[in-house]
């Protein structure tokens, strides 16, 4: 039953599995406790990674996936739009379940409406608003073409989010990876970080090519029930 | 609630989401490729 393709694709996803727990693995046994938060600050290795896979990848994924479809309607690149979208939503709802976790015993509060907070709660919302619009329209090139709008117009959220903590005075501390004025990081903490992000990433990766092939399998699926069902 | 508390549940809702949805994946494509199977016949 099973095919070379999959058993590849099972495989990819069995290794990027394995990277992203020792990831974890060094997040948690092998960098050193930080200063004022302490332990809980273990956190981040899981939070930024999912925040950079969901912006950085799944965002621009889905943004590069709906320009081509603009360019050239064809239902393979909504196939690849939908399965960055839900692929964005796991990597965005664990954003901000992290994101609250974390915020509870340091800022003191599950939840807060404050800007870079409330822009990712939108980003979500948005792939979700994604997810039903792919659903609710029937097949075709008018599909294509408005799912295509709407992936570009959730790709706006990205730079705001990522700009939130500086064009608004809010509670969300500022950018600690990059900034203006150099590294904020202990090397050995950035280091467990940089890899975390680059196996949450590969997750993505592997997740994403696994739903491209099960849509296009379904896809398959239902072309040969219509043309058995014409004939 | 200690550190190790909060750092259990942020993980844990990060593998049971990710595990969860991979698995749902694998099970899609089980039940893909037996539709497949069936339809060939």
């Amino acid at each position: 039953m099973w095919q070379s393709r999959d058993k590849k694709e099972l495989l990819a996803g069995i290794a990027a599995f394995v990277l992203m727990l020792t990831g974890w693995y060094l997040a948690w046994f092998r960098t050193p406790s930080e200063a004022t938060m302490g332990d809980v600050y273990r956190i981040i290795y899981l939070h930024v990674p999912s925040a950079a896979t969901a912006l950085g990848v799944t965002a621009t994924g889905l943004l590069i996936f709906s320009l081509l479809a603009l360019w050239r309607p064809q239902e393979k690149y909504l196939r690849a739009q939908k399965a960055w979208s839900e692929v964005g939503l796991v990597f965005t709802i664990i954003t901000l379940a992290t994101g609250s976790i974390w915020g509870r015993p340091t800022w003191g509060t599950w939840w807060t409406w404050e800007a870079r907070i409330t822009t990712t709660l939108l980003l979500a919302l948005l792939f979700l608003g994604y997810l039903l619009l792919h659903h609710s329209l029937p097949p075709g090139k008018q599909r294509i073409r408005i799912c295509s709008i709407l992936g570009i117009l959730i790709f706006v959220d990205v730079p705001v989010i990522y700009k939130s903590v500086s064009w608004w005075r809010t509670l969300h501390q500022p950018a600690s990876l990059i900034e203006e004025r150099g590294r904020t990081m202990a090397p050995e903490m950035l280091s467990v970080l940089l890899l975390c992000i680059v196996f949450t990433i590969g997750m993505a990766l592997a997740l994403w090519r696994m739903r491209v092939t099960n849509l296009q399998i379904a896809d398959d699926l239902e072309n040969l029930e219509m043309r058995r069902l014409r004939s | 609630m200690d550190s190790l508390t909060y750092i259990i549940a942020a993980y844990g809702v990060g593998f049971v989401l990710i595990t969860g949805y991979w698995l749902g994946l694998i099970w899609e494509r089980r039940q893909l490729r037996l539709l497949q199977q069936a339809s060939k016949h």
